[in-house]
């Protein structure tokens, strides 16, 4: 929930750091001549700016509840004295600043500023400068697209037909070099945080498929604006109300891609492996060891259920004749059958495991018994257990504590 | 229109996995699932990579205490000098902020099984 809510700020975010940012690079290079453009780059960089600095605080405040609550030296100092909090001071500062509605000039800094705070502290940044400088490109790009359609949203209202051409006649031209460099610094970023390789099995990189795919789509609608609304912007009155409702849907689209890109930022890494397979071999040689599990023990009882698979690769039989484990004073080989309805349990000297075979200590079958277990096993910890077999010897593995919801053992 | 925009919007946010878990906790020392007899004289925690460790805190049937861990600031490795674990299970929970900006945290078992 905590999580669900940081993404959340985080998109709220992300999309104010590219108005407040891209409302100053808009007016530097659209601004000339539009008066009126001018004016509401100031305003709509006021409320980005406002909207950047609430929102960086409130994604401070959801660290300290993510790092355990703690408002005490350590959680603080490592949140504000780390390339985070930089990234962090850097957003409310530049958003306050714009917030006032500063010069042309004074905007222009606030902007490089925000853009600056994504080559701090992230996913790029956390690995080299370079990477962390092509994530600033790729911001800015991005700022000054949303800053320009907020400007064109806001002219095809107010402006005549003739000047409002002209308007996005000077953006169609500029829009080219900047979007090429948007999907260039982009597609740069993603395959160096991948390291060139894609693995839809991984998360982060489903992610980036994701957006990938809602920037394609957003390419389309760019595409169409250009070539089949603009040039008859003069010509047909119906141009204008169509474009405004294309500029509409372009920052909707814009919208989406900063959603999936803060869930991809907040709930996944670059850095982490793939899921794990289905089975996992745990221990593998001439005795494999699939799938370790040990149920967890509610509080009071002193038995629990060991599970795993065994496949024995050795050219012969083989049989587990015993094992042991520090965290209960003995552990024995169980069976258990059903005769009828009722179910018998016994225990066992041995398990054979046929040449190339495998057998599954699985509930209802075999398994391992802990006995005498002084302290609960609980999910999320593992007991370390120690195998005996006949012909290969010891045998050491490590069991995962899990649920043993429809795995009671008796 | 609106209405898939909208939809869009919602699932952009919901294609991720509950928060996995980054776990870039390497080994400690003792290790997880060990059985001492007594108390460790220090705990270490080692991180793959820099990490900043916010919180160290065991919790055992009586209720959770903070430990006092250092170095402050980013490392690798971070020790608790004299954890005083009690006889029985204690859980070892830490938290900290990832080199990458991520909030991770993770648990370690120290079973503390005094000699009869």
């Amino acid at each position: 929930m905590l999580e669900a809510l940081a993404a959340f700020v985080k998109a709220i975010l992300y999309a104010a750091a590219l108005t407040a940012a891209g409302s100053a690079l808009a007016r530097a290079t659209l601004g000339a001549g539009a008066a009126e453009g001018e004016a509401y780059a100031r305003r709509i960089g006021r409320i980005g700016g406002w909207t950047l600095a609430g929102a960086a605080l409130l994604s401070a405040a959801l660290f300290v509840l993510r790092l355990g609550n703690y408002w005490d030296v350590p959680t603080l100092s490592t949140i504000f004295l780390s390339p985070l909090g930089l990234a962090l001071s850097f957003y409310v500062v530049s958003g306050l600043w714009l917030a006032t509605g500063p010069t042309r000039i004074g905007a222009g800094i606030a902007a490089a500023l925000i853009i600056i705070a994504f080559a701090v502290s992230g996913h790029a940044a956390a690995r080299s400068a370079l990477e962390a400088a092509i994530m600033a490109g790729h911001v800015g790009a991005a700022a000054w697209w949303v800053g320009c359609l907020w400007i064109l949203l806001r002219a095809s209202r107010v402006q005549d037909p003739a000047p409002f051409a002209l308007l996005v006649s000077r953006f169609s031209n500029q829009a080219v070099w900047v979007v090429g460099g948007l999907v260039i610094a982009g597609a740069t970023a993603a395959a160096l945080l991948l390291n060139f390789t894609f693995d839809f099995a991984r998360d982060y990189d489903r992610g980036l498929a994701l957006k990938v795919g809602l920037a394609l789509l957003l390419f389309q609608v760019a595409l169409f604006n250009k070539f089949a609304l603009t040039p008859g912007l003069i010509t047909r009155a119906t141009a204008q109300p169509a474009l405004r409702r294309s500029i509409m849907g372009e920052l909707s689209l814009i919208a989406c891609i900063l959603a999936a890109t803060a869930s991809l930022t907040t709930f996944t890494s670059p850095h982490e492996e793939a899921s794990a397979p289905r089975e996992v071999i745990a221990v593998s040689g001439p005795i494999d060891i699939i799938d370790p599990w040990a149920a967890a023990t509610p509080g009071g009882v002193t038995t629990g259920g060991g599970y795993l698979s065994i496949v024995n690769n050795q050219p012969e039989a083989d049989s587990l004749i015993g094992a042991s484990s520090p965290r209960a004073a003995r552990v024995s080989l169980h069976e258990m059958s059903m005769d009828g309805a009722i179910m018998r349990m016994r225990e066992v000297s041995e398990i054979e495991i046929a040449a190339g075979g495998r057998v599954d200590l699985a509930s209802g079958h075999y398994h391992l018994m802990f006995e005498d277990i002084d302290a609960p096993f609980v999910e999320g910890e593992s007991i370390s257990v120690r195998l005996r077999f006949a012909r290969r010897g010891e045998v050491q593995a490590s069991f995962p504590v899990r649920s043993a919801v429809g795995h009671r053992h008796e | 229109m609106r209405h898939i925009i909208a939809a869009l919007f919602a699932a952009c946010f919901m294609w991720a996995p509950p928060a996995a878990a980054h776990t870039t906790l390497e080994q400690t020392s003792p290790a997880s699932g060990s059985v001492l007899t007594e108390s460790p004289a220090q705990l270490t925690l080692t991180f793959g990579e820099p990490t900043r460790l916010t919180s160290v805190a065991v919790a055992t049937a009586s209720g959770e205490r903070r430990l006092d861990f250092t170095p402050a600031g980013s490392a690798t490795t971070f020790t608790v000098a004299s954890p005083q674990l009690a006889a029985g299970r204690n859980e070892i929970r830490w938290r900290a902020l990832s080199r990458d900006g991520h909030p991770v945290d993770g648990s370690i078992i120290i079973v503390v099984r005094p000699a009869h």
